[in-house]
């Protein structure tokens, strides 16, 4: 029998939780892009987001390469993931920054392990924002993103343009949160003062073993969590195929060097602050929606002041991977259309032979460690074996 | 600072116009639903919910902004519908005078409560903080004021709100996902004096077996026509119909008649804050049952929803609410919602539409407070109640929320 797409609770309550069942199948593309990173800044946010929590937990984390640290930008964009096996489909698009760590353990023979630690996530469709925070773990927030091209369909000689960008709810000059873009992939202008940096060596399919922190705010002590653990998440990434690998100016033409990163300063969203992501440049300009808010109202700019400015800093990727999971051409045929059950075990049509391959699988997804408080003071580390 | 020691509120609600469509409903289903979702000996934490009349409460709330203690002067909107329940609050105790399922209950010191377990908002961040730090399990929806149509017949029904939420059903690979609708509210134009549909004999069978009056149909009308005072004072008004609503659909002038359940049960709403576990979805990693309680801090006026024809013709305010039959959404099934109509599916792949009356619609505009949030029991990977066991490991820190290092945005309340 196939379980239900949807978590209900409780169990036959008809209450539809909005998650969406592990383990998942993923079909699309997914892109890595290398940001340089301060060492010590990059190690001071290792310890002080997870380290530091993780004390007397038996865990201890450690960067993978602290001569050379790279964070890992991923943006995917699978137009189709479903539970294994299938049970109906949906798209999604997301933007993680991933920091490659090494685990350590008392008492285990799976020190030194390799992985990445997920951290400021960002997901297009909804159910993947809950499905992310509330079943898999890392926090992840909900974002408006456009994808008008990429960089590999721009030609060399193009006009700077912007191709990606990520737009999540902040909170605006007037207190009102709106979406604003906080992260977009652009191809840069001339006159970049570009860094040099060393190549970094990680790969895209190195992206099998992604550890979270998973954390509830309490809702007596806001500012305080009710839970909160250390998860573990295993993926089988051998179904992806190897698209575009730039690594270094001369690939393709130099275009890595055309490319950019622009993140927005933002108090809600630290990235490079917290990160610690080696910047080429920062730029100023007048705060968008006041000058279009301005226009509207006067039909002219107005003048604006120093406290309109924003400030995005420009980074540059020392890699760019495209990794390719499925094809489109076939999935196409294939049409969504399952009903969403959730009293019910959905009886699904037979997985489509031609998706069986070639595709990224969850391999598995693991509490290491957990601790929580009701209404009394926190519990501490226990493991769930324990 | 520990915020829980501040008599700032959790979140703040202000200009919060809220339109309430009661809809009957089956009670024992309704109590079936009470049993599985809040009673559950797991996590019911020594608590027992009842339903307290059979009768589920559709509510449109439109608000004008809400704040939070986290950030400060932080604001933001939404529209929000929800399902309410009526409950009437027991706790476990050694010789109660009540009993559940072998155990002695007496009436909870609070007396009432409301549980919604359905929530549509169209704001992201409400839903995610409602859910994520309430319990609250809130759905996307977006919401689309309808323009009347031109000159439309008497008696026609006219959709003024239409509601549409994500739909799996409608994803196709390579395109968006977007949104269906899932519910529209019409309303009948023109005068409608006896034109309404219901009949008669229907609403007075409605009123015999909700209030176990014998009633006439003629004098539920003449207390309805007393209601209507154009003089009155907007609290005049909110104050004379919700009294005169109560002795109507209770059956009595003194008591708990249902109105007076429906206040009480304001400040506490009861939420079930469940997450999964990655290893095991079906079970839960942590799961709080909690009373988010909350303060009515301003009435600024209230009444009949309904044209004054609607209202002395009928008791639906000239109102209908059309439910397309997602099984994503089976809220009227799980609550028992009573349906007057079925429409087939107007083409091959849509949903059938359930028809709904709703009884004596009314609307009000309110400030409002959510003071605090009290877990009531605690759970975590399949433990029983977390209070009773006997950790040895209890530490006297308070760990943080920390996502990411940031100030969080997430910390609006919206909730």
């Amino acid at each position: 029998m196939i379980a239900p797409l949807f978590s209900a609770y409780p169990e036959r309550s008809n209450v539809a939780d909005e998650t969406l069942r592990n383990p998942y199948q993923y079909f699309g593309k997914v892109r890595a892009l290398g940001l340089s990173a301060d060492a010590a800044i990059l190690k001071a946010f290792l310890d002080s987001y997870l380290n530091s929590r993780l004390l007397g937990s038996g865990f201890k984390f450690d960067l993978s390469d602290p001569t050379n640290p790279t964070v890992i930008m991923v943006v995917s964009d699978f137009y189709r993931i479903t539970g294994y096996p299938d049970r109906g489909n949906f798209r999604n698009r997301s933007l993680q920054f991933h920091v490659p760590v090494t685990r350590y353990e008392c008492n285990s023979d799976r020190n030194g392990e390799q992985g990445t630690l997920q951290v400021f996530s960002y997901a297009s469709n909804m159910w993947n924002a809950l499905t992310s925070t509330e079943l898999r773990g890392p926090l992840t927030r909900h974002a408006l993103m456009r994808c008008r091209t990429w960089i590999e369909d721009l030609h060399a000689e193009a006009s700077p343009s912007t191709c990606f960008s990520m737009a999540p709810q902040v909170i605006g000059d007037d207190g009102g949160v709106v979406s604003t873009s906080i992260v977009s992939v652009q191809k840069r202008a001339s006159g970049f003062k570009a860094v040099e940096e060393s190549p970094s060596s990680w790969d895209l399919i190195k992206l099998d073993n992604v550890f979270a922190v998973k954390q509830f705010q309490h809702q007596k002590y806001p500012g305080k969590v009710c839970y909160e653990s250390l998860v573990q998440i295993g993926y089988d990434n051998t179904g992806m195929a190897s698209r575009i690998n730039w690594r270094s100016e001369g690939d393709s033409e130099g275009r890595l060097s055309k490319m950019c990163v622009r993140i927005r300063q933002d108090a809600a969203h630290p990235i490079v602050e917290a990160l610690g992501l080696k910047t080429c440049d920062l730029h100023s300009y007048g705060r968008p929606e006041k000058r279009l808010r301005a226009i509207a109202q006067s039909g002219a700019a107005a003048d604006l002041s120093d406290s309109d400015e924003v400030k995005d800093h420009l980074l540059m990727p020392t890699f760019y991977q495209v990794m390719e999971a499925g094809s489109p051409a076939k999935v196409d045929a294939h049409e969504a259309t399952q009903q969403l059950r959730t009293d019910l075990a959905l009886t699904s049509e037979a997985p489509d032979s031609d998706l069986e391959g070639g595709c990224i699988k969850e391999a598995g997804s693991e509490t290491l460690c957990y601790r929580y408080r009701s209404d009394r003071p926190s519990y501490g580390w226990i493991k769930p074996s324990s | 600072m520990d915020a829980s020691r501040t008599d700032t509120p959790l979140s703040t609600f202000n200009n919060v116009m809220t339109r309430v469509f009661p809809l009957p409903a089956d009670q024992s289903t309704l109590q079936g639903f009470v049993d599985k979702y809040l009673n559950d000996p797991c996590h019911s934490g020594g608590n027992y919910f009842r339903v307290a009349l059979p009768l589920v409460y559709l509510q449109l709330l439109d608000y004008g902004s809400m704040s939070g203690r986290l950030t400060g002067s932080a604001h933001t909107s939404q529209n929000e519908l929800l399902f309410m329940v009526v409950l009437e609050w027991f706790e476990e105790c050694v010789s109660g005078t009540f009993k559940f399922n072998g155990k002695a209950y007496k009436r909870h010191a609070e007396g009432n409560a409301l549980v919604t377990p359905f929530i549509f908002v169209d704001n992201p961040l409400s839903v995610m903080m409602g859910r994520e730090n309430f319990g609250w399990p809130k759905s996307l929806i977006n919401v689309t004021p309808v323009a009347p149509g031109w000159a439309p017949e008497a008696g026609q029904n006219v959709p003024i709100m239409r509601i549409a939420a994500m739909r799996l059903a409608q994803f196709y690979e390579g395109k968006s996902q977007r949104f269906s609708t899932i519910m529209e509210i019409e309303k009948r134009a023109g005068y409608t004096d006896g034109t309404t549909g219901v009949s008669l004999d229907a609403v007075k069978a409605l009123t015999d077996w909700w209030a176990g009056s014998k009633r006439s149909y003629e004098t539920l009308m003449q207390q309805w026509r007393e209601i209507i005072d154009l003089s009155a004072t907007n609290v005049g008004l909110i104050t004379q119909m919700l009294e005169r609503y109560r002795q109507t659909v209770s059956g009595n002038t003194t008591g708990s008649g249902s109105l007076a359940h429906w206040f009480a049960s304001l400040g506490n709403s009861i939420g079930v804050k469940h997450f999964s576990d990655p290893q095991a979805p079906n079970q839960p990693c942590f799961e709080s049952l909690a009373n988010m309680r909350t303060e009515v801090t301003k009435m600024y006026g209230g009444g009949l929803l309904g044209s004054l024809e609607s209202q002395v013709s009928s008791l639906d305010g000239g109102f209908a609410i059309r439910v397309h039959r997602y099984e994503a959404y089976p809220a009227l099934k799980t609550l028992g919602v009573k349906v007057s109509k079925t429409e087939k599916p107007a083409r091959a792949g849509d949903p059938p539409v359930d028809i709904l009356t709703p009884l004596m619609p009314f609307w009000y505009r309110m400030n409002f407070s959510l003071k605090t949030s009290v877990p009531l029991s605690t759970r975590v990977h399949g433990e029983a109640f977390a209070e009773a066991l006997d950790r040895t490991q209890l530490a006297d820190y308070q760990p943080e929320f920390n996502p990411s290092m940031g100030q969080d945005v997430n910390g609006v309340d919206a909730s």
